[in-house]
């Protein structure tokens, strides 16, 4: 299976959710946040969840972009274009997402104009900033060869020598950028002294292995996919990217282990609720059978066993099961905190459809997540059939 | 002690015999006073919330959402209602619970751009006009004290015609009457600020600066809620602050709460 087999469903599907996310987008304009599920304690919702998702995505594959620089491995270099696609494209998911998910959508320059320096959402805004800056500098320089012969120009191998050099100072201001970025999300939530069941001091470190988890995930399923040459390089991408996803996913397994049982251990009542919630709760599902299962557990099994490993579909689809179950992780991380009262009694205090402490996503919030779904596959679509992504030049 | 029109009027006010302790409402008013002659700076706005005298009305809710002009889903002063025990040995319990004006308030630090702050007073208020509805105040707030308001109205969805719905059209016209919060006038109705902006509690600032003592106050049948200034000894706030049955919620989280309960 690859690419040419695949074109027409991922088209339908991206096309079908431009048309779902059209009408989401449509509603929020028209009917603003009255037409959410969330309320004034469960504050949060899908939107904030598939924001975080995409973020991490970005961050990921921006990793993966530097793989070959870090490790020195040379097969890395296969993605290099592929990983720069998707972390652009993912990072605009990320802030359509959040964007649309303000009160006041219209302010957001008000972050750049009168930030407030103690406030770790103002540093994120700016760390992300810096990395789209960033990024789009180093998409520039790797497909100038592309662009100058577009216009006429020549391309000297001066030109490129030079290039390469900019390159590389990029990949290492970048590293340190998407670190900051990525574990900037989690130190959003670790700072919040309110909320025991975010107020973990590793979640920034928890947040980067799960970007590295998605980037695996995402990468795999691409290089599976997407590059069509099987020659025995890209065997050793594929092994490589194996032992990497399986790597990264006992890493955030440890990580989701060590919260939960450390918490459930200390017994602060509010942090229990919060992980009762996630493994027994209503939604108990979405942490065993999306994020557990289909996330790490069977993509974990084909990793690590040989005769299913080397079967590139299989590798491939276990990535792709990645991409899909780490949506459940992004939100049991923002929904178990909001939906325990900070005190028990406010349960009852006022009766009101948005004072209560449970959420599951309106119809117009799917749409506009599947929407901008549907705008990130498009974007990468687009990219891998226009652009040249599937060799480097500069890097 | 000769009896004085003013006396006499105090006495109607406040149903108390003449010559007996003044009614906590007067008191608050005079200690009120005194307080607007000082600077912003010098004031130091604290509630006490007795909960023996409590009777969990709810009349202060409605006077603050009356007040505010608060749409569905915004409440400043919700008061939790618990009962303790089980039957036949029950009791029940109320605590009001406003914005608890924390001196370090942990909703502040985290705005990413300014939009709320401690005024000089003590007040944790917000810029309507800065917000931009990000909500993580909200979450950063170990009270839930801050709600957002969701653009809506008490009134939707209800039929359009029918003689049934008494004062159905004053209700519409109430709920889309200007909300004076921090003594500006705030339209509802275009989706304007404060619609998609978070909301809470600011000791009625507005109702302070015209001399008058918040809404949950007066309307407090009980007379279970105290105002005052505790930067003036001679407040009845600084008295009842000084009582050994004082205690402040969630003092753990080193927020340090200015609505004092007497328990
Ligand atoms: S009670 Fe909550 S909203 Fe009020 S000042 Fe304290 S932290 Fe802020
Ligand atoms: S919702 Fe408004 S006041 Fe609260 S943190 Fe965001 S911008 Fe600041």
């Amino acid at each position: 299976m690859n690419y040419k087999t695949l074109r027409l469903p991922l088209w339908g599907l991206s096309i079908i959710a431009l048309l779902i996310g059209a009408w989401g987008a449509y509603e929020r304009i028209t009917v603003g946040h009255e037409s959410t599920a969330y309320g004034s304690y469960v504050v949060w919702g899908l939107g904030v969840a598939m924001y975080l998702y995409f973020v991490e995505l970005a961050a990921g594959a921006h990793l993966f972009a530097t793989m070959e620089f870090i490790s020195g491995y040379k097969p890395f270099l296969r993605l290099y274009r592929l990983a720069l696609a998707v972390a652009l494209a993912a990072i605009v998911g990320g802030l359509l997402n959040i964007w649309s998910d303000l009160g006041r959508p219209e302010r957001f320059w008000e972050v750049y104009l009168r930030p407030n320096p103690n406030s770790v959402m103002a540093f994120m805004v700016w760390a992300y900033t810096l990395f789209i800056v960033v990024l789009l500098a180093q998409m520039l320089i790797e497909f100038r060869p592309e662009w100058m012969r577009a216009l006429g120009k020549t391309y000297s191998s001066q030109t490129q020598m030079r290039d390469r050099k900019i390159l590389r100072i990029l990949m290492i201001l970048s590293v340190p950028m998407v670190i900051a970025f990525s574990g900037g999300v989690g130190a959003l939530f670790g700072v919040q002294g309110a909320r025991p069941y975010w107020h973990v001091g590793m979640y920034p470190v928890a947040f980067i292995v799960t970007a590295l988890v998605s980037g695996a995930g995402m990468m795999t399923f691409l290089a599976a996919f997407f590059i069509p040459d099987h020659d025995e390089e890209h065997q050793g991408l594929m092994s490589a990217l194996r032992r990497l996803l399986a790597i990264f996913l006992v890493a955030e397994g440890l990580f989701v282990f060590a919260d939960y049982s450390i918490s459930l251990y200390g017994a602060l009542p509010p942090n229990v609720a919060a992980i009762r919630q996630v493994l027994t709760g209503q939604y108990w599902w979405a942490f065993w059978i999306i994020q557990v299962l289909i996330g790490m557990v069977i993509p974990f099994v084909i990793a690590v066993t040989p005769g299913l490993g080397r079967n590139t579909v299989l590798t491939g689809l276990a990535g792709i099961l990645v991409v899909f179950g780490f949506v459940a992780v992004r939100i049991n991380v923002v929904l178990p905190a909001l939906t325990v009262p900070e005190i028990e009694a406010l349960r009852t205090a006022f009766a009101d459809p948005r004072l209560g402490f449970t959420y599951f996503p309106s119809v117009g919030e799917w749409a506009l997540a599947i929407g901008i779904t549907g705008v990130v596959a498009t974007l990468f679509l687009l990219a891998y059939e226009r652009l040249p992504l599937l060799k480097t030049e500069v890097a | 002690m000769p009896v004085t029109t003013e006396k006499l009027v105090e006495f109607i006010v406040s149903g108390a015999p003449v010559g007996t302790p003044e009614d906590p409402l007067l008191r608050m008013q005079q200690d009120l006073k005194r307080a607007l002659k000082k600077p912003l700076e010098q004031r130091r706005w604290i509630m006490a919330i007795d909960l023996r005298k409590c009777v969990g009305c709810s009349a202060c809710t409605i006077a603050c959402v009356a007040e505010n002009k608060l749409p569905p889903g915004v409440v400043y002063r919700p008061v939790m209602d618990e009962e303790i025990g089980t039957y036949p040995n029950v009791t029940r319990r109320f605590l009001p619970r406003p914005c608890m004006q924390c001196d370090e308030p942990p909703c502040v630090n985290v705005c990413p751009v300014q939009a709320t702050f401690k005024r000089a007073d003590g007040i944790v208020v917000i810029n309507y006009d800065d917000c931009i509805g990000c909500r993580y105040c909200i979450t950063a707030c170990p009270y839930n004290a801050r709600t957002f308001d969701f653009g809506g109205f008490y009134s939707k969805g209800t039929p359009a015609q029918g003689p049934s719905i008494i004062g159905q059209v004053k209700t519409i016209a109430y709920e889309k009457a200007d909300s004076f919060e921090y003594g500006k006038a705030w339209p509802r109705g275009q989706g304007s600020s404060p619609v998609g902006n978070v909301r809470k509690c600011t000791f009625c600032s507005h109702r302070l600066n015209a001399g008058m003592l918040p809404a949950c106050t007066t309307t407090c049948i009980g007379r279970a809620t105290f105002f005052g200034d505790a930067n003036d000894a001679g407040s009845l706030v600084s008295e009842l602050i000084g009582s050994t049955r004082m205690i402040r919620l969630k003092e753990e989280m080193g927020t340090e709460p200015k609505v004092y309960y007497l328990i």
